[in-house]
């Protein structure tokens, strides 16, 4: 059993190496990752993005200049494990998105939707921030269950969400990776 | 077979209600995050110049950089947070060259205790510095102190659980900034500004900082310890 196990997730990893040998998603799994990164980083500060890109008067250059400017300072805004957790869930993200398309444009099939995808993200977003100093989405909850401050867990929360959301987006790698495995070789039969 | 399909739909299904239950959830707290946001309209927000404190602490304000300058950069800040000592590792430290040190910003630092009781003690010890003139000196060793005794080696978790700022302590670091320890302890031990800082509580609330650090520069609100490119984005806006 565990080696059909193990079979099944060479051949999922295979299965992905192939489609991102493909240039289009190659490139859609890291337009997935800058833009996912992008939220997770951004989610905080929505309204200070607005306002810069549509309401002040600087230049373009100066505007992406600005966002891409949390992508830099992604070290220096949170804590090194957790700044890796957030890099680690986007590069799983992207490559998740491009195995969706590629699966999605040849099977037209809902079974590639994978719920744990979406499940894996809410978890990332939720996961940003400073959990502890109430600089994080999930303030409004765990001030009214009374379990905000510092402790142990609110500490780690941050890192553990972002944890969770990778592990989410692996299951759903898998399942697409055995379906890209599907679709490959009735292709080959037919060619 | 069928019986295996059927295990396999119903574990799809799920697993597909648990992530919708995850993604709504998440949505809710997002949603509800920016309620409290967008509750502020732009009149409350403070502007340039205009504090949003009133009540009380306005004359002792704790201020670095020259009080006159033109933008004010508000800072709602608990010397145990770790993010808050990003920033003032990491972009405050631009911010002052650049804009502080030359007359074109000034920081304006209010306390937001959060962490832990002691945040509070060092709240007050923020106003007892100021008093006596050397509240930079005494901001700076205080996150200069948690940060080489804890958070440098990622003792985060136990930095923000133990009583690090006893009276003891805070008055070593105000020492050390130049301000009489005695009359600094008594200030402590007396909680001589215990109204300024529940004031300054207030007007986090009056201004929906929820967490820290959260800056404010004009009427923009800025979470979490940002690059220093947010910032120097949003200060020459108010310089133009």
């Amino acid at each position: 059993m565990a080696s059909l196990g193990w079979l099944k997730i060479q051949t999922a990893a295979k299965n992905t190496g192939k489609v991102l040998l493909m240039p289009a998603y190659a490139t859609t799994a890291v337009v997935g990752m800058f833009v996912v990164m992008g939220v997770i980083l951004w989610s905080l500060n929505l309204d200070v993005l607005r306002f810069v890109v549509f309401e002040s008067g600087i230049s373009t250059y100066d505007k992406f200049t600005f966002f891409i400017s949390v992508y830099r300072g992604i070290f220096s805004a949170f804590g090194n494990l957790q700044a890796l957790s957030i890099i680690v869930f986007s590069i799983l993200f992207g490559i998740n998105l491009a195995l969706l398309c590629f699966v999605l444009l040849r099977k037209r099939s809902r079974k590639a939707l994978t719920g744990s995808s979406v499940a894996g993200l809410g978890a990332a977003i939720l996961g940003g921030g400073c959990i502890a100093c109430g600089t994080s989405v999930l303030t409004p909850l765990l001030t009214s269950l009374g379990v905000l401050g510092a402790t142990a867990l609110t500490s780690s929360l941050g890192v553990i969400l972002n944890i969770v959301g990778s592990i989410l987006i692996i299951w759903s790698l898998y399942k697409l990776g055995l379906l890209v495995g599907t679709i490959l070789a009735k292709q080959a039969q037919a060619s | 077979m069928p019986q295996t399909k059927q295990t396999n739909k119903r574990r799809n299904i799920i697993l597909i209600v648990l992530a919708v239950l995850v993604v709504l959830a998440g949505t809710v707290f997002i949603v509800r995050n920016r309620q409290q946001h967008n509750q502020q309209s732009s009149a409350d927000a403070p502007t340039v110049n205009t504090p949003a404190v009133t009540e009380g602490s306005t004359s002792n304000a704790l201020i670095i950089g020259n009080p006159n300058a033109p933008v004010t950069i508000v800072e709602y800040g608990d010397f145990k947070c770790p993010n808050c000592n990003k920033l003032y590792r990491g972009a405050l430290r631009e911010i002052k060259k650049n804009y502080i040190d030359t007359g074109k910003a000034k920081l304006e630092f209010r306390n937001l205790p959060y962490i832990s009781p002691d945040s509070r003690t060092a709240a007050e010890g923020a106003y007892c510095a100021n008093a006596q003139g050397v509240f930079e000196a005494y901001h700076n060793g205080v996150y200069d102190y948690i940060w080489d005794s804890y958070y440098r080696e990622n003792k985060v978790s136990e930095g923000e659980s133990t009583d690090v700022f006893t009276v003891q302590t805070l008055t070593d670091i105000a020492t050390q900034a130049g301000a009489d320890p005695a009359e600094f302890a008594a200030c402590l031990n007396q909680q001589t500004y215990k109204d300024a800082v529940t004031a300054d509580l207030k007007a986090s609330e009056r201004d929906k900082a929820t967490g820290t650090p959260t800056v404010f520069i004009g009427n923009q609100r800025i979470i979490g310890a940002q690059p220093y490119t947010v910032y120097s984005t949003l200060i020459e806006q108010e310089l133009r």
